[in-house]
């Protein structure tokens, strides 16, 4: 009689570990980073904008995060749980994505503390609660947005945040009155193609709708993207843009422009989509996306947000085990689900209406103030 | 839903001629069906039994003959491993190597001579078993008041590394179509799918040569995903039909193929159940191969026959496949007729430590039935969660697990919190 060992199945595991699937998409970010250094260092440089210390800069912009985010790692690790094994892709990663989101000219003082809260606030949660509720990037992200406030007291001569959201095309259209036309949003950053490429003022890495998209496609193939949630959440942002635009006699480019400024994009495939903050279920991915692109349209329409994704995207991830719960229950009465759907998209573009006649009347409002100026 | 593939390994048992082990010195006959111990014994130390006797019979509403496999003489009682993992009670029957049947058996018959009502009797007195690793009476399917408007034959092997039921099924493809003919006539059933895997060629090709003649015999190719194999998802797939318990509620019966063979060994010559052919493989073992071995036979007395182990420290049996499986902490393992499968193995789970879940979602994603396994895990502690969580659909298929990138054994804990709320397997 022979002995063995004995443990519980399954006797045959897949081989994509969460080290694998850290280090295939440490690899697709690079490629967002090559993009951000031809974008922001090398094409200035061979415009002659920049010398050389600007050529390197955005790469060294982004290494700064990178490096902070694995060092704070290990020492968290250490501190925390030497036994464990530690995925050096994964706050690499988290590195990465946190400086792809920043405006080029955050002081890299301010990149390297926030890249410490990131992983200092990831490990905060996870021992305090077991899960992670909150984007650790998007923690870091708010973090460096109060040092920017904190920078107007005139001792700190840091940039104004105000200025950085001004030069870029969602900051500009706020800037204006009405929605804008053609010739006033899109047209100073040259056309709805320099949009999709990724040519326009933004954060170091996200303004590339092509690449993220791209990149989107390809996690997809590989499953390793609950790509429901880019996907319901861009589609809901350009119904109700498209509903909004339309009361203001705008054609497609506007919710197209709406679509390729600011972070949506590579924020709801890069940050909303995160594997920890967001729902397993998906029913509940697709609820998340649709509540996700909602705020992200009120938040730029009735506040005086400008971009509004990334601060949606902060917000959303809170209710996760609701839509999880409801995912959980609906996946066994699909059909009821869909009809659910159905109504909820009918109230949110009713919704997008409200929000476009709000705006129609506004216009009217100040197209009667100026003729009663030309009058007097 | 998503699918996996998971037809690795597979080549590793079946490029090796099947063998017959069918000298054992003893068997052992564990006293017990399915998971089911309520078994009347029939015999006691010291009776002769022929082969095929019935020398127990399961109680209940499964009723159900247990057979000797050998002619020999009963010696004792032992325990051995049974493949649920459990140490079980067995008569032990000393063979006389004479393989003895005691009347009437072995003469040819008619397959189609028999009405339906002979027809279930003669599966019930056979122990005709499911073949597929379930072990459900067989009768029972065909007892069903309802009319059976499709007998579907699962030549799936959905499982890695197991190949016994193509190999099975290749060498025996004519005696199964006459069988599948006469089940089809006797219980007048208008249809018959065989399900073959896309990507089983061998299989295929052979089929294709021997079908011609039987027109309602249908071949269906099906695409090679994992969990087709289950009876529920391959009736969906073939049929697009749903139910909760028994295909039968919907006027459809599902055999396994090599389920099929046993059917005609009891049709032709009243043979009962007594030997199966098993896929013995894993990097463990010298020669994997497919072997016809006798119900009782120790697992580790065939292991020795076919060449022994590659390697002795530090490897894992498990009965059954890679992904419903058990592991075995000895080779003092019976063969019984829901056993398909002996994997020896260097263990390659738990190699890597489980980390925290990364809430990626697979788990959801690809589970056939629908469940929300990370959820399910995370509120083990909420009963009244888990009850509207609805464990008891799992179905035990272990996708979970195999695709957890932490290396979560989620499997593990939707089948307690299936105990939880009352399910059973
Ligand atoms: S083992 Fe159960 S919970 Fe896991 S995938 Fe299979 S059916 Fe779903
Ligand atoms: S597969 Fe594993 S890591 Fe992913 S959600 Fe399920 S339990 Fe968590």
């Amino acid at each position: 009689m022979k002995d063995f060992q004995v443990g519980t199945g399954t006797y045959v595991i897949t081989e994509k570990n969460n080290q694998k699937r850290s280090i295939q998409l440490f690899c697709l970010l690079c490629i967002l980073i090559l993009f951000s250094v031809i974008k922001n260092g090398l094409l200035p440089y061979l415009s002659k904008q920049v010398g050389l210390s600007g050529l390197f800069f955005p790469i060294l912009f982004v290494l700064s995060g990178m490096i902070m985010t694995l060092l704070v790692d290990l020492i968290c690790h250490q501190l925390l749980e030497p036994n464990k094994k530690i995925n050096y892709f994964h706050s690499l990663n988290l590195g990465i994505i946190y400086t792809l989101i920043l405006p080029l000219y955050t002081p890299l003082l301010f990149v390297v503390l926030g890249a410490a809260v990131v992983i200092i606030f990831e490990y905060f949660m996870r021992k305090l609660f077991g899960k992670i509720y909150l984007s650790p990037v998007l923690v870091g992200w708010i973090f460096i947005m109060g040092l920017h406030l904190l920078s107007f007291i005139p001792t700190l001569d840091y940039l104004n945040p105000l200025e950085v959201e001004l030069g870029t095309p969602l900051g500009m259209a706020s800037t204006i009155s009405d929605l804008g036309n053609y010739q006033t949003i899109v047209e100073p950053y040259g056309s709805l193609l320099d949009f999709i490429l990724g040519f326009v003022p933004g954060g170091v890495g996200t303004t590339s709708i092509l690449l993220c998209m791209m990149l989107a496609i390809y996690l997809t193939i590989k499953k390793e993207l609950k790509w429901r949630i880019p996907l319901v959440t861009i589609a809901t942002v350009f119904g109700m843009t498209f509903m909004i635009g339309e009361f203001s006699h705008l054609s497609l480019w506007y919710p197209l422009f709406q679509i390729c400024s600011g972070s949506l994009v590579f924020g709801s495939i890069f940050i909303a989509a995160y594997d920890e903050t967001s729902p397993v279920t998906p029913i509940g991915q697709v609820l998340y996306g649709l509540f996700l692109g909602v705020l992200i349209v009120i938040l730029r329409y009735m506040t005086p947000l400008t971009d509004g994704a990334l601060a949606a995207m902060l917000i959303i991830p809170v209710f996760n085990s609701v839509f999880d719960y409801i995912g959980a229950i609906a996946r066994f009465h699909f059909t009821k689900s869909v009809i659910a759907f159905i109504i909820a998209w009918f109230l949110i573009l009713l919704f997008a209406c409200f929000i476009g006649i709000q705006n129609m009347k506004q216009e009217k409002m100040i197209e009667t103030r100026v003729e009663q100026i030309d009058l007097m | 839903m998503l699918s996996v593939k998971l037809h690795k390994w597979k080549k590793i048992s079946s490029k090796t001629q099947a063998s017959i082990y069918n000298k054992p010195a003893y068997v052992y006959i564990p006293l017990i069906s399915q998971d089911d111990d309520n078994i009347t014994l029939l015999v006691k130390k010291g009776d002769y039994v022929y082969k095929g006797s019935i020398i127990a019979r399961r109680k209940g509403n499964l009723r159900i003959p247990i057979h000797s496999s050998i002619s020999g003489t009963v010696v004792g009682f032992e325990e051995k491993y049974y493949q649920n993992g459990k140490l079980e009670k067995c008569i032990v029957i000393e063979n006389d190597y004479k393989e003895k049947y005691q009347v009437n058996k072995g003469v040819k018959r008619n397959l189609t001579k028999y009405s339906k009502e002979e027809f279930i009797e003669l599966l019930k007195e056979c122990g005709v078993v499911g073949l597929g690793g379930t072990g459900f009476p067989t009768y029972v399917k065909y007892s069903s008041k309802r009319k059976i408007n499709t007998l579907i034959i699962n030549a799936i092997e959905a499982e890695p590394y197991i190949t016994c039921d193509s190999v099975l099924a290749a060498s025996k493809c004519e005696e199964i179509l006459e069988a599948i003919d006469a089940i089809m006539e006797i219980n007048q059933i208008p249809e018959a799918i065989i399900a073959v895997k896309k990507t089983n060629t061998e299989l295929i090709h052979t089929i294709n040569n021997f079908i011609g003649t039987y027109l309602r015999i249908k071949l269906v190719l099906v695409p090679d995903i994992y969990t087709l194999g289950y009876e529920k998802k391959l009736v969906q797939y073939l049929k697009h039909v749903s139910y909760q318990k028994y295909s039968m509620d919907v006027g459809i019966v599902v055999n396994n193929i090599s389920t099929i063979y046993a059917i005609y060994q009891a049709l032709k010559y009243q043979h009962p159940l007594t030997e199966r052919m098993i896929t013995f493989t894993g990097d463990a073992l010298k020669k994997p191969q497919n072997v016809i071995v006798k119900n009782g036979v120790l697992v580790e007395e065939v292991i020795e026959h076919i060449g022994g182990y590659k390697r002795d420290k530090k490897i894992q049996l498990i009965a059954g496949g890679p992904m419903m499986g058990r592991a075995i902490p000895s080779s003092d393992l019976v063969v019984t007729s829901n056993l398909n499968c002996v994997l020896v193995l260097k263990p390659n789970t738990g190699k890597e430590v489980s980390e925290v879940c990364v809430h990626c979602g697979k788990c959801v994603e690809y589970c056939p039935t629908r469940l929300s396994p990370v959820l399910i895990k995370e509120h083990l502690n909420h009963p009244k969660i888990l009850k509207q969580l609805e464990p008891q659909r799992c179905i035990e298929c272990g996708l979970c697990t195999y695709l957890c990138p932490s290396r979560i054994k989620v499997r593990d804990m939707v089948q307690e919190a299936k105990q939880k709320v009352g399910g059973s397997k």
